[in-house]
């Protein structure tokens, strides 16, 4: 099926794709008091733990340190759940896989979708943070949409390879546990660029998200422009992926009733 | 094929040499170790459940699929409905398809009966507007009156096929495909399902059936086609078939 037909057809069960979207959202918490509270009192305890814990107890070189952290860890959070929600999205939903046609780009989106609009949420307590240290805000903060959109795009990319091989091995389920801490270390989250030696650096920054979460820190917490450029490749490379992933996701989805 | 010449819009599913094998595995393995562990072990084997498959089914026909176990109905059921794809040849289908293949699949069971009827209209491209002026309808078919609030995991089995049941005749497709499930509820739901079967018949629908029951197949079907071992041995009037069927069977 060509590109545009796919597109027409997804548009055509979107009312599924925002039924999947409201139902993660409401499901997550179901049977919660405080509901979708969650979603905005979950990031403040961890800037609550944060700032207490490095304000006191740990010192660290950079200065603003929870905030630094804050900025940073937030969208690495909601990268992690996208790819582990979107990992096991075609994997976990056998019984409608094996049972209803749908186009099945639907499961990826609304899991990307879902954590895009929970990642929202969470931005909002991440400003008020910013807010309150005293850094401020910039007008620079308007490129937050283009940054969430590169990362989202990055994401997209390799769920759809993913969730697509999970069906058929599900250790790649497993494997991705390990590789996404890997992953966190070999990120700015923790620690500063440049507190990477000098020599590792040109290895160091082939990981897209560390010009993705550089924009972060750029925008928010330095206050200044972000790197166009290295921005620029890296929403390049996810356009690739994207178009890699459903190349992969649609050979192998044809077989997914029989395999998942 | 006693049909040719027919309009191209006339033709609601057309099958053009269709193969589908499955891959049988002796023993299913879903991780690397044991993918890896079989290699050079030939634990599986190609199993053909449809070999070279050519069919034209027209707007408004019946359709019974017959035949015994595993011959190859149900895969052909499942190949018009686009949940499995064929190694070879081409299915072309006209139309909005409602699948009863497996009722009340992707119900969510936390959710109550009505927020599943979204849901489920959903999977058959309804939107909030869609479902609005049918779902008194749906509600009422399904005669679960004040159980639609509930959740779906308090109904009773036959509870949830009412529900799934009313919502797949509901949906306003143009073609339906139906495996074995007019044995839905007690038998006065039973009967209240198959005089909405005749209505959507009248109504012009294109409907498939896999069934068993021949009585149904008569009063339902005008064509029948006999599945033997992948191939289509006999297509005909439902009557004629049936006929030679039960002679074979003995």
């Amino acid at each position: 099926m060509s590109f545009i037909n796919k597109v027409k057809e997804i548009y055509h069960y979107r009312h599924m794709l925002f039924t999947l979207v409201k139902q993660d959202l409401q499901g997550r918490y179901k049977g919660s008091v405080f509901g979708f509270l969650w979603t905005l009192l979950n990031p403040l305890f961890m800037l609550l733990i944060y700032s207490v814990v490095f304000q006191f107890v740990f010192k660290s070189g950079i200065e603003h340190y929870s905030i630094y952290l804050f900025v940073s860890l937030m969208p690495w959070n909601a990268f992690n759940s996208m790819i582990g929600g979107g990992t096991t999205c075609a994997s976990n939903n056998a019984s409608i896989l094996k049972k209803v046609y749908f186009p099945r780009e639907v499961l990826p989106l609304s899991v990307i979708i879902s954590n895009t609009i929970q990642y929202c949420f969470s931005l909002v307590i991440t400003i008020i943070a910013i807010l309150i240290s005293g850094i401020g805000l910039s007008f620079n903060a308007l490129l937050l949409p283009l940054i969430i959109l590169i990362q989202v795009t990055f994401a997209f990319g390799l769920i759809l390879m993913l969730s697509a091989a999970n069906v058929y091995v599900r250790d790649v389920q497993y494997m991705m546990n390990p590789i996404m801490m890997i992953w966190m270390y070999a990120s700015p989250i923790l620690y500063n660029i440049a507190m990477v030696p000098e020599k590792f650096l040109s290895i160091y920054k082939l990981n897209p998200m560390v010009s993705i979460l550089q924009g972060y820190q750029a925008i928010l917490y330095h206050k200044t422009l972000p790197d166009f450029t290295s921005l620029g490749i890296t929403f390049a490379i996810s356009i690739a992926l994207c178009v890699i992933g459903w190349l992969v996701f649609n050979k192998l989805q044809k077989r997914f009733a029989e395999e998942v | 094929m006693a049909k040719k010449n027919n309009n191209e819009k006339d033709i609601a599913i057309s099958v053009q040499n269709v193969t589908k094998e499955f891959t049988v595995y002796e023993d299913k393995s879903y991780f690397l170790k044991e993918k890896l562990g079989h290699l050079g072990r030939n634990k599986k084997r190609k199993h053909v459940v449809l070999n070279d498959v050519s069919v034209d089914i027209l707007r408004g026909q019946s359709v019974a699929l017959i035949g015994v176990n595993g011959c190859g109905k149900s895969t052909l059921l499942k190949l018009l409905n686009k949940i499995i794809y064929p190694q070879k040849g081409t299915i072309k289908i006209n139309g909005k398809v409602s699948s009863m293949i497996e009722l009340g699949a992707g119900f969510n069971t936390d959710f109550t009966g009505r927020e599943n009827i979204y849901f489920n209209a959903s999977m058959y491209g309804l939107g909030k507007k869609d479902v609005d002026p049918i779902i008194d309808k749906i509600i009422e078919f399904s005669e679960l009156g004040d159980f639609i609030e509930s959740p779906v995991r308090t109904y009773s089995s036959g509870m949830y096929m009412r529900l799934a049941f009313s919502i797949a005749v509901n949906v306003q497709a143009d073609i339906l495909l139906i495996d074995e499930i007019l044995a839905v509820g007690d038998a006065h739901f039973q009967k209240k399902c198959l005089d909405k079967m005749k209505e959507l018949k009248a109504q012009g629908k294109t409907m498939v059936f896999v069934s068993h029951n021949a009585s149904q197949i008569k009063s339902f079907c005008d064509r029948a086609l006999w599945i033997k071992k992948g191939e289509i041995v006999m297509d005909g009037t439902t009557d004629d078939v049936l006929d030679a069927y039960t002679k074979e069977q003995g």
